[in-house]
């Protein structure tokens, strides 16, 4: 797993090709992407679906 | 003029002391040669990225900076994964595959300071469930998250 925070007014041409009008905008394998924080499970759905597998942990914390 | 007043620096100072554990590594990539900052924005920013961490870093005995150029260092750019600058890849015991491109102020210093500490403590806060899942997972990660300093 590698994790890239990226200053977006620094690095234009990323936050064009990735189309961030607003943070904090999260990029998932170039493929999944959400704006805002979000909680753990709700985070973990996106790894999965961005993963291409069914199962992500319970949201029941 | 320092980026951490004296007051914010002795706060600083207090946290790592209570929260370090591991040794530190910060590796941090400048678009520089033989010293000199390539004119323009860029090399500014990057000038400043390295001031802020070089105070940082003094700060604990358990932090080290290393400052590489890009351009001159393309064996170490390669074994972090860099292709991008200004860019700080922050190790710990290990390297949790962590970096962070562009100037870590405002609110994003806080995050920088959040990062040495989950690396030098080689643990974070996440759900046990969470821990499982992931280390379950086959598949690479690639997480960009995009912010701004405010």
């Amino acid at each position: 797993m590698r994790t890239d925070i990226v200053e977006a007014g620094e690095f234009p041409d990323l936050a064009e090709r990735y189309n961030v009008y607003a943070v904090p905008k999260i990029v998932i394998n170039d493929t999944v992407e959400f704006v805002g924080a979000q909680p753990e499970p709700h985070f973990m759905r996106y790894v999965a679906q961005a993963a291409g597998v069914q199962e992500a942990p319970p949201a029941d914390e | 003029m320092p980026f951490l007043q004296e007051h914010d620096a002795a706060f600083v100072r207090t946290r790592f002391a209570q929260e370090l554990r591991g040794d530190v590594t910060l590796e941090f990539f400048a678009p520089v040669t033989g010293g000199l900052a390539l004119p323009g924005q860029d090399g500014e920013i990057a000038e400043y990225v390295r001031q802020i961490l070089a105070e940082v870093a003094a700060l604990s005995p358990k932090i080290r900076l290393n400052v590489h150029s890009l351009m001159a260092d393309p064996e170490a750019a390669k074994a972090f994964g860099i292709a991008r600058t200004p860019v700080t890849a922050v190790i710990g015991a290990q390297d949790y595959g962590v970096r962070f491109y562009g100037m870590p102020a405002g609110y994003e210093f806080a995050t920088l300071l959040d990062l040495m500490i989950a690396v030098s403590q080689g643990s974070t806060a996440i759900a046990p469930h969470t821990r499982e899942f992931l280390t379950r997972l086959s598949q690479d990660i690639h997480v960009q998250v995009f912010v701004t300093p405010t």
